[in-house]
């Protein structure tokens, strides 16, 4: 297995995802600069939690749409040169799956430290209020690399198995829609199947916003182990299935 | 003489169609088996379920002697190379990083790969990348990846198409010269029957999905034998008088088609059609072409 991911970052060379996540981070940060450079006194003492607030959104709405491309052009360069034809003779098809499913966790792992570390150098740059709430940061990074390897996971499947590679890009950009007005409608049991609703659904932080004063006070929401479990029960289930199918596709 | 691939009764059913029926295949060691078929016969489609890129609807396959099922597939297949339709290729990466890919994916020894590519001939262009390698040297690099391995077989389908007069004949003397050089099997398909008259021992020949020959090429060439055809005033009685002598007759249209006699029966034969008054008007030698027979074969009378 090791080799097949090693092979895997030698066959992916040039195609990018270091650049496409550089792209993702540079955008969030920006957006997240612009949100926090003009801060009131109350915001900045609720710093840490507006950071866990505004990034589920944002990754709500970017991720989606970077899951579809990065596993895209994962699965596009073996559609392209009919290369399956070729790896299936040699390795079985799940292993080519998990392969390219632990290359995308690599650059996920590198996309979430990146956001880290920009959360990190803008909270101290604005000198946020108290200490730095690791345990919430803790969860919000696992909550967030599972919810997202999970859609990457979904989006290498409908690459490997449809040619066109539009379709699944459509899917990603739906998701993206998806994840984005689920906020609207977290509260139905019927959100819980939509995978692109968890990163609303696991929000570590509400806000109450006061009409009258117009203030809005944040505050922290218990990490919701459960819908976390059901994710990942259904991660497990997706790489099974997954798996099965791919073994049994015909090329 | 061993047997490398053999197949009973191969059937893959798309729907109601039957794209193969009932295949029985079987490919002796050391031969180049031409496996030869109008397009859309069902070549690739056995092929396939020859590597288990496919899964056959109902029989069995038997690889080196071992009947392939799911758990064993890929263990049998390392004695296999194959190209399928078109090469497989990373466009982005250079020639010999392709087959650095395979050489890895396959624990092969790094030596293999200088060794493929100077077989195909392409160490001079092992730097540059595929995408901009030309048809004809892609279908080289598919023939290098198959052969990284050294396998005992080979299995080819069509591997000259779109390839240019000189590429083919380039082909076409590397592949021939596989089994004596390195004691492989070569399974190769193809639809031209010129090509595999050039390359291959033994012949199959698939229609509709149905095996309708399986033989060596000279008993195929022997169907072709030389025929005389007479054209006399009365064909009638001509055929009843020479079948009488038992002399083998074929009606066709206004010829009497008989086996190639020797000089000496014709002449005879010739003489005493005269004698019951039947007069020869035209006597000619004919044979039929590997084409013609090919054709008679795959084509339903």
């Amino acid at each position: 297995m090791v080799q097949a991911i090693r092979l895997e970052f030698f066959k992916m060379r040039g195609r990018c995802f270091g650049l496409l996540l550089l792209l993702c981070l540079l955008v969030q940060g920006a957006w997240l600069w612009w949100t926090f450079k003009s801060m009131s006194h109350l915001e900045i003492i609720q710093g840490w939690q507006h950071y866990l607030y505004q990034l589920p959104v944002l990754n709500a709405i970017l991720l989606p749409v970077l899951m579809a491309v990065m596993a895209s052009r994962a699965a596009d360069i073996e559609h392209k040169g009919t290369m399956l034809r070729q790896l299936y003779t040699i390795q079985p098809a799940g292993k080519l799956l998990l392969s390219k499913l632990l290359y995308g966790g690599w650059y996920l792992v590198l996309l979430l430290a990146g956001q880290l570390l920009t959360m990190l150098l803008i909270g101290l740059y604005k000198g946020f209020y108290g200490p730095i709430p690791w345990g919430y940061f803790g969860c919000y990074l696992l909550f967030t690399f599972v919810i997202t390897w999970c859609i990457y996971l979904v989006q290498l499947l409908l690459s490997l198995f449809i040619t066109n590679q539009l379709i699944p890009l459509l899917v990603g950009a739906a998701g993206s829609f998806c994840g984005l007005f689920s906020l609207f409608f977290q509260q139905y049991w019927f959100s819980r199947l939509i995978l692109w609703t968890y990163y609303s659904q696991l929000f570590l932080c509400g806000m109450n916003w006061d009409k009258e004063t117009r203030i809005t006070e944040m505050y922290w929401i218990q990490p919701d182990w459960a819908g976390f479990f059901l994710l990942t029960a259904g991660f497990l289930l997706t790489i099974v299935v997954g798996w099965r199918l791919l073994e049994r596709k015909e090329c | 003489m061993d047997t490398v691939v053999w197949t009973q009764d191969l059937t893959k059913r798309y729907g109601r169609m039957d794209r193969v029926r009932q295949l029985n295949l079987t490919v002796p060691e050391g031969v180049i088996y031409g496996f030869l078929g109008p397009n859309g016969a069902g070549k690739s489609t056995t092929l396939k379920m020859l590597l288990g890129l496919v899964r056959p609807t109902a029989g069995e396959i038997e690889l080196f002697g071992k009947n392939v099922n799911s758990a064993n597939r890929l263990q049998i297949l390392r004695q296999v190379g194959s190209l399928i339709e078109s090469p497989s290729y990373y466009g982005h990466l250079s020639g010999e990083e392709n087959l650095h890919i395979l050489q890895k994916m396959r624990q092969l020894p790094e030596r293999n790969v200088q060794e493929a590519l100077k077989i195909v001939r392409l160490e001079a262009h092992r730097d540059k990348k595929v995408s901009h390698y030309s048809l004809g040297m892609k279908q080289r690099l598919g023939l290098a990846g198959a052969l990284l391995a050294f396998p005992r077989l080979l299995i080819l389908d069509e591997p000259t198409n779109g390839l240019d007069p000189a590429g083919i004949q380039e082909m076409r003397e590397l592949i021939c010269s596989l089994p004596e050089r390195y004691d492989m099997t070569v399974l190769i398909s193809s639809h031209l029957l010129s090509e595999i008259d050039q390359m291959a021992n033994v012949v199959g020949i698939i229609r509709d999905g149905e095996m309708i020959f399986q033989d060596r090429l000279e008993r195929l060439h022997a169907r072709g034998q030389k025929q005389l055809a007479l054209r006399t005033d009365d064909n009638l009685r001509a055929e009843t008088f020479l079948s009488a002598r038992n002399v083998p007759v074929q009606r066709n249209g206004q010829w009497l088609l008989v086996p190639n006699l020797d000089d000496d029966t014709v002449a005879a034969c010739e003489r005493l059609l005269l004698q019951q008054r039947i007069h020869l008007l035209r006597i000619e030698e004919r044979q039929k072409s590997l084409e013609d027979i090919f054709l008679e074969l795959t084509e339903r009378a």
